[in-house]
C-alpha cells in the first residue's frame, strides 16, 4: 500500500470532513421530499421540493472541486487524464445511443445515464494510472 | 528527460516518502520522476535544487 505524505493525509481528512455531512443531507432531503411529494403531491411546493437535494450535491461537488484543487501537479495530470477521456468515452456513447434511439431503442433516464459517470471513471482511472507509473 | 535523483536522495539517506514530504508533493509523484516517467513542473525542479543545493541542469539533463 503506497505510503501517504503528511499533506495527502491532511487533504483526505479534510476531503471526508467536507464530503459526508452534505452526502447525509442529501439521503435525508432526498427522502423527506419524496415523502412529503407522495403525501401532498398537490402541493404548491412540487418543484423545490423535486430539486431540494440538488442543493446538499453542490456542496458535496464543492467538496470534490477542493479536494482536485489540493493535488500535486502530478496527480492533477493523471486527473485530467481520465476526466478527458471520461468526457470523450460518454459523448461517444451519447451519441452512439441517440442514433439508437433514433431506431426505436428506448430512451435512457439522464440519472440513470449520470450515475455510470463514476464507475467509467474509476475504470479510465485504473488504466491512465497504469500507463503514467510505466506499468 | 533524465536525472540523478535517486542518487541524490540516496546521498541523503532520505526516502521517497521524506523527499515528498520535503517537497510537498506525493510519493507517487517523486518515484515517476525518479523513474524519468514524468517531469516536474519549473517550480518544482526549483524546489528539488534547492533542496539538494544544486542547479537543476546538475539534477535533470536531456
Amino acid at each position: 500500500m503506497t505510503k501517504l505524505t503528511e499533506k495527502e493525509r491532511q487533504s483526505g481528512k479534510q476531503y471526508m470532513k467536507e464530503f459526508w455531512p452534505p452526502m447525509i443531507a442529501y439521503v435525508v432531503v432526498l427522502l423527506g421530499a419524496q415523502a412529503i411529494l407522495r403525501f401532498y403531491p398537490e402541493t404548491m411546493w412540487e418543484i423545490p421540493l423535486a430539486i431540494a437535494p440538488v442543493i446538499p450535491i453542490a456542496f458535496v461537488t464543492r467538496s470534490i472541486v477542493r479536494f482536485i484543487l489540493r493535488m500535486d501537479e502530478f496527480q492533477k495530470k493523471i486527473f485530467m487524464e481520465t476526466a478527458v477521456i471520461t468526457l470523450l468515452v460518454i459523448m461517444f456513447s451519447a451519441f452512439t445511443y441517440g442514433f439508437l434511439e433514433g431506431q426505436g431503442f428506448p430512451p435512457v433516464n439522464l440519472i440513470v445515464a449520470a450515475s455510470m459517470i463514476a464507475p467509467l471513471y474509476f475504470v479510465i482511472f485504473f488504466f491512465v494510472t497504469r500507463k503514467n507509473n510505466g506499468e | 528527460m533524465e536525472n540523478n535523483l535517486r542518487v541524490l536522495r540516496a546521498e541523503r539517506k532520505m526516502s521517497q516518502a521524506e523527499l515528498a514530504e520535503a517537497l510537498g508533493v506525493s510519493r507517487q509523484t517523486v518515484n515517476t520522476i525518479e523513474n524519468g516517467k514524468y517531469d516536474p513542473s519549473l517550480p518544482l525542479a526549483f524546489s528539488m535544487a534547492g533542496l539538494f543545493g544544486k542547479k537543476i541542469e546538475e539534477i535533470f539533463f536531456p
